[in-house]
């Protein structure tokens, strides 16, 4: 059983919430719910020792894992009784390939070499990761990293999970994994902790608990930019040049990275600059990458892009004036360290950008991964008029987040049509779309209806 | 990274070894000699070595050259070889400025070699002679900063392409503004990103108590001792040029 007895955190001066009780048996999942910036995250990090060993703030009360005080373990040594699967998979992985970054904690437990190779190719087979154990973690997609953390998980097996948006850009396929994989270490009798916005997280969980809200949250609050444009009050969307009809030109286009079989080939597509597309495919088919080929931050290995009929050779600052581009990895799509000077960088850019109508300027160490999402979207209605390329718009966010941006992208669609957007989130909503891809069998398919 | 069969302790003891014998040694045959030898060492460590080592040289010339012509201009003791004015240059002058210029890409050679070396292998490297895992984590991470932290701006710098800004063609004023600013978010990730590493391998038992084990094992092998023996007697003759 695991107790939270009248638990609590505050940061400096600032109480998040106090006087929680959970008393979570074993063998149940619990789902910890709330909106972005409720403190899910920080409850976790509290359980497993980042807080505040890492992270400065004051708890109180406390944690037991059946007799165990958790708060008296170190952190080094709680791999003995919790795995901690943060939400930001990229900064968890640190090794140069999948096998070391799945046998490191099992060398701490001091297994013998052979046993650590049968555990991990359980595991490897358990997550379908078998072909990509001497892969750099880098090179694999953000589904794929976040299975890699399950595998890891799985290879420790402790008694306690605490899993932070383990959904978070999974397809259905690396879901019904997922999902499985609870469901068995459930039956084993383990205890399971789970913060996640994926509305299928409900129908798994045997518990769930939405966190007392947070009495000082420091907001990001998009509606400030969305309302301000969707009520038509202020169009500031900055046009460079008219977009033309033809946008793309892929000609028998072939990428593969280094010492992996080849994502697509030959594959040859036009898009116009006033499609809506939505981009599907499984986990690692290759959905961002095809993203990255056309903004030029990826160079192909054979064939041809053609932007506005220019041949594309690599990242130009000028390709601005057709596109806007959104990285899955919120940090790439962020600079500066705060969310004032992340919009200065935009004013930079667009100098008839007014200045940020908020009052205070939070470090972006001080959100949550929802609010670094948001805070790379306050630039969105901005963008209207250019040609979207979103890579998971939707990862992260709550459901009040999530609608508004739902409600910009139906705005775009009728109203500024072309876009290309990869989500796993959209599929139920076709009529946004003109035209629908996903990939298969090395190139892309189009989908009927 | 190349793959060599040479256990990494090997590779951490040349290294070593050239970049201390460099500051041994005084005469500039001596230390050219040095330098072509952890330049030619670096091109065997590093895949399209002679490649990545000239583009190393070319990035640090300015820098090394601005260094030579101070030591040149404001050195005034020993042999008077030319003046002008008031600009004169010593002999010493030219020598001090020689051994710094050579030093320095002595030793910039070296932590190129070293740097194509990853935390498993230092982490192999210490483990051979029983050094904590600590060290391995802090050396990688040293070894890596400077990779890292030029990692981090070209990220941002592809950040400003993708928002349509060409740093080039702003004003010097604002390039420099815009410059500071990056470096400063890149150092503050640098220092957040190892913090999230320290927490990413203590969730895995990094720096706990008891027992380990290897999945793969190195053991030291003749041919690092050959190797090692090749190198040092190598650095000791030029050494005494």
């Amino acid at each position: 059983m695991l107790f939270l007895q009248d638990f609590g955190i505050s940061f400096a001066e600032q109480k998040l919430w106090e006087g929680i009780n959970l008393k979570i048996p074993e063998g149940s999942i619990f789902h910890l719910k709330g909106p972005n910036a409720s403190g899910k995250s920080s409850l976790l990090n509290a359980i497993s020792g980042i807080i505040p060993e890492y992270v400065k703030a004051k708890t109180t009360g406390n944690i037991l894992l059946g007799q165990t005080d958790l708060q008296a373990i170190p952190l080094k040594e709680k791999f003995h009784y919790l795995w901690h699967q943060l939400s930001d998979a990229e900064a968890q992985l640190f090794f140069p390939d999948c096998l070391s970054e799945l046998a490191f904690a099992l060398e701490h437990l001091a297994l013998p070499a052979e046993n650590i190779i049968a555990k991990i190719n359980l595991a490897a087979a358990q997550f379908g990761l078998e072909n990509m154990l001497q892969r750099d973690p880098s090179t694999l997609s953000g589904g794929e990293k976040k299975l890699l953390l399950c595998a890891i998980a799985e290879t420790i097996d402790p008694p306690l999970l605490l899993l932070d948006e383990p959904l978070n850009g999974l397809d259905k396929q690396a879901s019904d994994l997922v999902f499985k994989w609870l469901k068995n270490k459930k039956e084993q009798g383990k205890i399971i902790v789970v913060a996640d916005h994926n509305p299928l997280m409900e129908t798994v969980a045997d518990f769930s608990y939405t966190l007392p809200e947070n009495p000082q949250p420091l907001t990001i609050d998009n509606s400030l930019f969305t309302d301000a444009v969707l009520n038509l009050q202020d169009k500031r969307d900055c046009v460079i040049t008219p977009i033309p009809e033809v946008l793309y030109n892929i000609e028998e286009l072939s990428f593969a990275y280094p010492n992996a079989e080849f994502l697509f080939k030959d594959l040859s597509l036009q898009i116009n600059s006033n499609e809506n597309i939505l981009l599907k495919g499984k986990n690692g088919a290759g959905k961002s990458t095809f993203l990255k080929l056309l903004t030029g931050l990826l160079k192909p290995n054979k064939g041809k892009i053609y932007l506005q009929g220019k041949l594309l050779q690599g990242l130009d600052p000028k390709n601005f004036a057709h596109f806007y581009y959104q990285s899955q990895i919120t940090k790439e799509n962020l600079l500066g360290i705060s969310v004032k000077q992340n919009w200065l960088f935009w004013q930079l850019a667009i100098p008839e950008l007014k200045d940020l109508p908020i009052k205070e300027d939070p470090l972006f160490t001080e959100l949550s991964a929802g609010q670094q999402k948001m805070v790379s979207q306050q630039i969105l209605p901005y963008m209207l008029s250019k040609f979207w390329i979103l890579d998971e718009p939707f990862a992260s966010l709550d459901e009040n987040a999530g609608k508004q941006l739902f409600n910009l992208l139906q705005y775009k669609s009728r109203n500024y049509p072309g876009m290309l957007i990869v989500s796993h989130s959209l599929k139920a909503h076709r009529e946004l779309f003109d035209r629908v891809f996903s990939f298969q069998n090395q190139t892309l398919q189009e989908e009927k209806g | 990274m190349k793959k060599s069969s040479l256990h990494p302790l090997t590779h951490i003891l040349i290294a070593l070894l050239l970049s201390t014998f460099v500051f041994i040694a005084k005469k500039p045959v001596s230390l050219l000699c040095l330098t072509i030898l952890a330049l030619l060492y670096a091109v065997w460590r590093m895949e399209n070595g002679w490649q990545k080592v000239f583009k190393t040289l070319w990035h640090t010339l300015p820098f090394l050259l601005v260094l030579a012509f101070f030591q040149i201009v404001f050195r005034r003791t020993g042999t008077l070889l030319w003046s002008y004015g008031i600009l004169k240059i010593s002999e010493e002058g030219v020598l001090i400025s020689l051994q710094l210029t050579l030093r320095l890409l002595t030793v910039i050679y070296c932590a190129k070699a070293l740097a194509v070396m990853d935390y498993t292998e230092f982490s192999k490297a210490f483990s051979a002679i029983r050094l904590p895992e600590e060290l391995s984590f802090m050396l990688s991470y040293a070894i890596h900063l400077v990779p890292k932290f030029l990692g981090q701006l070209k990220g941002f710098v592809t950040g400003l392409k993708l928002r349509g800004i060409d740093a080039a063609g702003l004003s010097f004023s604002k390039r420099l503004q815009v410059y500071k600013q990056l470096s400063i978010t890149a150092l503050a990730e640098l220092i957040r990103s190892s913090e999230t590493a320290a927490i990413a391998l203590e969730l895995r038992g990094f720096r706990s108590e008891g027992k380990r084990s290897k999945l793969h094992r190195q053991k030291f092998s003749y041919r690092d001792l050959l190797c090692l023996l090749f190198f040092s007697v190598l650095v000791i003759i030029v050494t005494r040029f």
